[in-house]
């Protein structure tokens, strides 16, 4: 049986009905019978979990495998939103490609570290199960949000995540992965696992058999604009110094103008380039580091990861928000290696950053996502914290300001 | 000169200078794209606003209660401005000065909830806020930002909503508060959550000028629906005065009348469709009966009883000629005072003996009749007599009506009327039954109809008298 899968969305604001708007949309469009072997479930942080989370079970039946949790948006091929009441499900049937879904809870009580090692350590006895060889793809998601209080929030770091399903896992299947948020507001996340509505977890999802394969293609839209700076002091995902001065006064020098400090947080970007230093520009070599805010006090940049650590040679980079050629040609290269395959799904994991209402692009880069992708296989796409694909020869980088596209596929009838 | 040929320190100098230039480069570029961005985040600030009242205006319609236009619009702004938290308020009857409860609320709660977290809408249920006196007339707005002054009052509505930035502008309409949009976020946080702003304060100022006209526009639909239906009312009430008004003209008798050289001929007024004034005759035996009665009050019920009585007359008549004026009217009387209706009626009651030219005459209540002979106007005085009336304690007695016998001689015009016919506005005052009487004198005898209500007519500055007017005139041959 070929795999079938289709994706519904709804923009209605009652929670239920939404779900079974979205849920008996993806149904149509699959065609399937019976009950399909996954269903991906997401909305935003307006819709209520518990109900929604009720209405989709009701919709496809009290076996198929559910996952999900919250979205700060949702793209599919004729619909895009944030931030609204944007609902989006998934569903895919099949008999070859089978499913299987890990949960590890506690990221805020046992670091992301402890819960990404026991997660990846799930993932590898499924893996050694299944037998060595065998071709499998693995899509994971934590919930960003450590904490959130009106003063302020704290989230849960993907690297260190990525680390601990590291220590556990040895070698990575092909994977890409995504940290959960609701809105651009932070609030408390909420995960779907079966029929558990959770939180602080990471849950990851492992496709094996039926000759599935994962291809996944890391669209930055960033390039590079200054010259090399030091991080010369940082801790954790903030850094206080850059070439020996406070980071902020040596921001305020390159870029700051009219700019007030307040504005660096979702603009400023540093890039790290992984290749060679000074090679012509290499968009997969680079890893684009977000802002996340500032430390008035102390002169320093907060950001989304901590990998930007001292000694770690960054570049500022230039948002390309109006020019999406590198999509067109991401694309064409995904459908190259697609040759002689059957694409049944795509998954794009998208930067909510990325969205024009906050990047300032005329046109949503996700249209043209929609646009290369949609003619050609369900899309449902997510609008995301933090977006993780291999780099390089980095197995697993979390990103930010970064799309990540996740394309499952089956062997050619 | 080649690279090659530039000493260490020059190259370095060169390096250094190329990194400084690469710099500012990276600096001017990044400054206008902010620029460039924040530029497009006003005009998309703006777009959206526009399009959420757009939709609005395609959704608010006219004829839902204010309630679920206030619940429509929280809706669209939540979702589509990007806010975190957005509430609907209404005033709220308590000891706290322009204090305001919540009804509706969005994303309040953790998880967030719509309004059905029970013990969320506890919460809720008890609490209120006071807002700036301006809400109360419709002209206040709040704008709170990270900058912006903690006021008490900023600060109970912080803590009462757990929203430290927000928006609040009343929905006013018809002189009220209706109630105030509340909207905010959480966080203040550049590009993805910008600090509120006047923008968004116009923004939900607009959609609350949108409700209030959606309000009064259902308001004045209400009432143009109420005035269709009072319109149609009137209508099938004009329909039905007009049936009654055919039915009581076809009681009248038809006139004139001719008997042995006597006619009898009247001009019929009524203020109203229908009329309280009536006349009518009969021929009994060598006599020649008629009467004009004005029952008090005029319009449907007087009419109804001008209905009664002439069946009432023709019955006492029925028995043939009566004794005498006053035992007809006697008997008339006790039949009326069955009924206990609440109208009396004042009447003139004759009776002409054609051969004998010979009168008897009767005025109950009722102005004397005017004699037109000779080209003098008398008026025929008459004892008084009581009104008929449907008071069960009055008797039927006819000792307590009194007639006179006039004799006719030829060439008489005698006349019988209603009071409308003197008492009607003539330049202010009255017309009077001395210019009546000229009037009398003054009629042709042919056309005298015509020619008497041309007359009042004009006296009174119009056909819209006060009261019904009816006129019998009685001609004897000359």
């Amino acid at each position: 049986m070929v795999c079938l899968v289709g994706v519904g969305c709804s923009e209605h604001t009652e929670s239920p009905a939404a779900a079974r708007e979205a849920t008996t949309r993806a149904l149509a469009e699959a065609g399937g019978t019976g009950e399909p072997a996954l269903v991906l479930v997401f909305h935003t942080a307006n819709h209520d979990p518990v109900r929604f989370h009720a209405a989709v079970r009701a919709v496809v039946g009290p076996r198929a495998l559910l996952v999900g949790g919250y979205a700060g948006g949702v793209i599919t091929r004729d619909h895009l939103g944030h931030d609204g009441w944007q609902s989006a499900v998934a569903v895919i049937f099949s008999t070859t490609i089978k499913f299987e879904a890990f949960l590890e809870r506690g990221l805020r009580e046992r670091g992301e570290h402890a819960v990404g090692e026991a997660l990846g350590a799930q993932v590898r006895a499924a893996i050694e199960a299944i037998g060595p060889g065998a071709s499998t793809g693995l899509l994971y998601m934590y919930d960003s949000i450590k904490s959130h209080a009106p003063t302020g929030f704290d989230l849960n770091i993907g690297t260190h995540l990525i680390a601990g399903m590291q220590r556990a896992l040895g070698a990575w299947p092909l994977a890409a992965g995504m940290g959960m948020i609701g809105d651009i507001q932070f609030r408390p996340t909420r995960q779907y696992f079966g029929d558990q509505v959770v939180d602080q977890s990471a849950i990851a999802v492992l496709a094996h058999g039926g000759g599935v394969r994962l291809d996944v293609e890391v669209l930055h839209g960033t390039k590079p604009a200054s010259d090399y700076h030091t991080v010369t002091r940082a801790e954790g995902n903030v850094v206080l110094e850059l070439d020996g001065a406070p980071a902020l006064d040596v921001i305020d020098a390159l870029i700051g103008g009219e700019r007030r400090w307040e504005e660096y947080p979702m603009l400023l970007t540093l890039g790290v380039n992984k290749g060679d230093k000074y090679a012509d520009y290499d968009e997969e070599a680079y890893a684009s580091r977000l802002c996340l805010a500032i430390d008035r006090e102390r002169k320093a940049l907060v950001m989304f990861e901590p990998d930007l650590t001292a000694g770690t040679e960054v570049q500022l980079m230039r948002r390309d928000v109006d020019n999406f050629d590198y999509i067109h040609a991401r694309a064409a290269r995904l459908g190259a290696r697609l040759a002689g395959r059957r694409p049944v799904f795509a998954l794009y994991i998208d930067c909510l950053g990325r969205a024009s209402a906050y990047c300032g692009s005329e046109r949503e880069e996700a249209a043209v996502i929609q646009d290369v992708l949609g003619a050609h296989m369900p899309l449902l796409g997510l609008y995301t914290g933090v977006e993780i694909a291999p780099v390089g020869a980095t197995p697993q980088q979390a990103l930010d300001w970064t799309g990540v596209l996740w394309v499952l596929s089956e062997p050619a009838a | 000169m080649t690279d090659d040929e530039l000493s260490p320190g020059e190259l370095l100098r060169r390096l250094d200078y190329y990194r400084r230039q690469l710099d500012q480069l990276a600096g001017d570029n990044l400054r206008k794209d902010y620029a460039i961005s924040a530029a497009r985040q006003d005009i998309k600030q703006k777009r959206t606003g526009f399009a959420v009242l757009a939709q609005l205006q395609r959704s608010l319609a006219a004829g839902r209660d204010t309630l679920a236009l206030l619940d429509t619009a929280m809706r669209a702004i939540h979702a589509s401005l990007g806010m975190a938290r957005t509430l609907v308020l209404v005033p709220a009857s308590s000891a706290l000065a322009h204090a305001y409860a919540p009804v509706r609320w969005i994303g309040l709660g953790d998880p967030p909830a719509a309004g059905d977290d029970p013990a969320l809408a506890v919460r809720m249920a008890v609490t209120e806020v006071a807002l700036p006196d301006g809400f109360a007339t419709g002209r206040g707005w709040l704008l709170v930002t990270k900058a912006t002054p903690v006021t008490p009052m900023i600060a109970a509505i912080r803590a009462a909503f757990a929203l430290p930035y927000f928006v609040a502008v009343p929905v006013h309409a018809d002189g009220r508060t209706l109630g105030v949009l509340v909207t905010g976020r959480l966080k203040e946080l550049v590009p993805s959550a910008h600090p509120l702003n006047e923008g968004d304060v116009e923004t939900l100022t607009a959609i609350a000028g949108l409700i209030a006209n959606v309000v009064q526009n259902t308001q004045i639909a209400a009432l143009e629906d109420a005035l269709i239906a009072l319109r149609h009312e009137r209508q099938r009430v004009r329909r039905e005065l007009a049936a009654a008004r055919s039915i009581q003209q076809a009681l009248l008798p038809a006139v004139p009348v001719r008997e042995a050289g006597i006619s009898l001929d009247a001009l019929y007024q009524p203020s109203e469709e229908l009329s309280g004034d009536f006349f009518d005759h009969a021929i009994v035996g060598d006599w020649l009966y008629f009467y004009v009665a004005d029952v008090t009050s005029h319009g449907t019920a007087a009419a109804q009883v001008t209905y009664l009585l002439k069946g009432l007359f023709h019955d006492a008549l029925r028995a043939g000629a009566p004794v005498s004026l006053a035992a007809l009217l006697a008997e008339v009387q006790r039949r009326y005072a069955t009924y206990g209706l609440d109208y009396d009626v004042a009447i003139q009651l004759v009776r002409v003996h054609a051969a004998r030219r010979e009168l008897d005459y009767l005025a109950a209540s009722a102005p004397p009749a005017v004699r037109v002979r000779g080209g003098e106007t008398e008026t025929i005085a008459v004892p008084p007599s009581p009104r008929l009336t449907s008071h069960p304690a009055v008797p039927a007695d006819p000792a307590r009506w009194h007639q006179r016998t006039e004799a006719l001689a030829a060439g008489d015009r005698l006349y019988f009327f209603t009071d409308g016919c003197y008492e009607l506005s003539a330049g202010g005052r009255p017309f009077g039954l001395a210019r009546l009487g000229r009037l009398y004198r003054d009629l042709p005898d042919d056309g005298w109809r015509a020619a008497a209500l041309a007359a009042l007519v004009a006296a009174h500055g119009g056909a819209v008298f006060e009261d019904d007017l009816t006129i019998v005139r009685l001609s004897v041959d000359p």
